[in-house]
This record gives structure tokens, sequence and C-alpha cells, in this order.
């Protein structure tokens, strides 16, 4: 499910997708609850990682916001593995350098 | 084996002050980028370039990277692997993911969604991060190129980054 890494609380792909979605849409919960022909609270439950859609749920919901996911399988990347660098933006040094450069943005970013 | 243990933490503000030093002309994209913009996700563990791939600048570029310690990044060989390379040697692969003594570096050259150093640069800002100033391509260009991608670890991030970008107007 979801992954807490360092100060952010990373969403499941799941999650991800079908929130990335209603925001696309400009959905409401409710909104693309009636589309997908679910309760409110299951897209509810899905965006926040208490459930995970079954694939075919998933892509059924993703249409409900007209949206369609296209699946395709590349090599694995060992250098790009987000497990990899979720374990290590985990440590108090990353931490650290995150939120320097929070506040180095909120000083000056624009 | 993972190289999870042994990876220098980054220091991003030194790699991109001797970038700096050598006058190389680039973009810091990625997850780097947006967390410049203040965008709430947290920190990964390499910091993404796209260069400027004029050769005076690939050649300013290699000098950098030589500066850095830089060195090929590959599972199971902490530190990575020594290569040679010049400004033309650069050019002819399309990205490096590389390892120093500062952290980890990738340099691509045209990230997916974009145009590469010439397109992103026109919508960057100069952003003042410590004691160094780097150009930061827009979070706008961060989303896109991360959708274009379409990595398991871009999607995860894109919620944030797009409710980052509505909020602050973008």
């Amino acid at each position: 499910m979801s992954n807490d890494v360092g100060a952010e609380i990373v969403p499941s792909p799941a999650a991800a997708l079908v929130r990335l979605a209603r925001m696309k849409a400009g959905l409401s919960q409710g909104d693309l609850a009636v589309r997908a022909g679910v309760p409110r609270s299951m897209i509810s439950a899905y965006e926040r990682d208490r459930r995970q859609p079954t694939l075919a749920t998933l892509l059924r919901v993703l249409r409900a916001a007209g949206l369609e996911l296209r699946m395709h399988l590349e090599p694995y990347v060992w250098a790009d593995d987000a497990e990899r660098d979720d374990g290590r933006g985990s440590s108090a040094a990353h931490r650290a350098q995150w939120e320097r450069w929070h506040a180095a943005a909120g000083d000056g970013s624009g | 084996m993972t190289s999870a243990d042994e990876a220098p933490p980054l220091d991003a503000e030194a790699i991109l002050t001797v970038l700096n030093d050598h006058r190389v002309d680039y973009v810091v994209i990625g997850a780097w980028a947006a967390i410049a913009q203040g965008a709430p996700i947290g920190a990964t563990c390499d910091i993404d370039l796209t260069p400027a791939t004029s050769a005076t600048n690939l050649d300013r570029l290699s000098a950098a990277l030589d500066s850095l310690g830089a060195r090929i990044r590959t599972e199971g060989v902490p530190g990575g692997l020594a290569f040679d390379h010049d400004g033309a040697g650069l050019a002819r692969a399309a990205f490096w993911n590389l390892v120093c003594p500062l952290g980890e570096l990738d340099l691509c050259f045209v990230p997916a969604g974009t145009g590469g150093y010439d397109d992103l640069i026109t919508r960057a800002r100069m952003v003042r991060v410590g004691g160094v100033e780097a150009a930061i391509a827009d979070l706008a260009d961060v989303i896109h190129s991360k959708e274009a991608a379409g990595r398991t670890k871009d999607i995860q991030r894109l919620p944030a980054l797009y409710e980052h970008l509505r909020a602050r107007g973008g």
C-alpha cells in the first residue's frame, strides 16, 4: 500500500492513478463514484490506500473519468528503482536536505 | 546486493557548484526541481540534469564530471565504474546514470515529453539554493516529463505535483 518516505506519504500506484484521474477530469469523489457505479466511500478508500482495487475495477474507474490506462512493459532499470530511491530518501540526511530545499524555495523560488 | 547503504548521501548544492564553476549550462529537472519550487514530495537520492548540447558545453560538462570524480552508476559496484569521456563521447548516449563522492546525478539530454535544454530553459527559473544558483525546470515541465516517462515512481508523485501546481495557480 502507501509508503512513508520521510516527510512524504507516497501513495500506492493504484491510489495515485485514481486520484490523478479524478483531478484531471475535474470530478469530485462523488461524481466519479456515480460514473463508475461504485460507492463514493470506495473511491475515497482507493485514494487513501485503505483498499486496493482489482485491475479490472481500476480500469473501470479510470474509464469513468474519461481516461484509459495504456500499459507496456519496459526492461527493469536498476538505477530508476523506486524502492531503492525510497529507502534512501527516508534517511535523516535526505530529510534534512529536503527541508533545506523547501526553505530555500520558500525564500526565493518565485 | 543493492548499494543502498553504500551510496554517498546527495550534496546537490555541491554538485551544482562544481557545474557552475565549470560554466556548464544545464537545467535541473525531476524531483529536485519540484522540491526547489516547494512541491511537497520527499527527497530522492539523485539529481537530474539536462545539459545544453553544444560542443563547448559538453566539453565543460566533461571537465566538470572529471572534477566531481563521476563514474557510471551500476548495480553491485559501490562507487560506480570508471569511464573515459569527453564532450563528444557524452553526446553519444541519451542519458547517463552517474555517481560521485557528492552523490548520484543523472544526465538526460532530452527528458521524456520535453525538447531538451533549449526547450526547458525558456521556461526555467533561476533559483538560489543555499549558496548556489541554478536553472530549475518549470514545475509544469517537471510534471509533463514525469507523465511522459510513465514510470511507476513518477505516477505515484504526480497527484502531489499537480495539486502543488494548481495551488500556485499554474
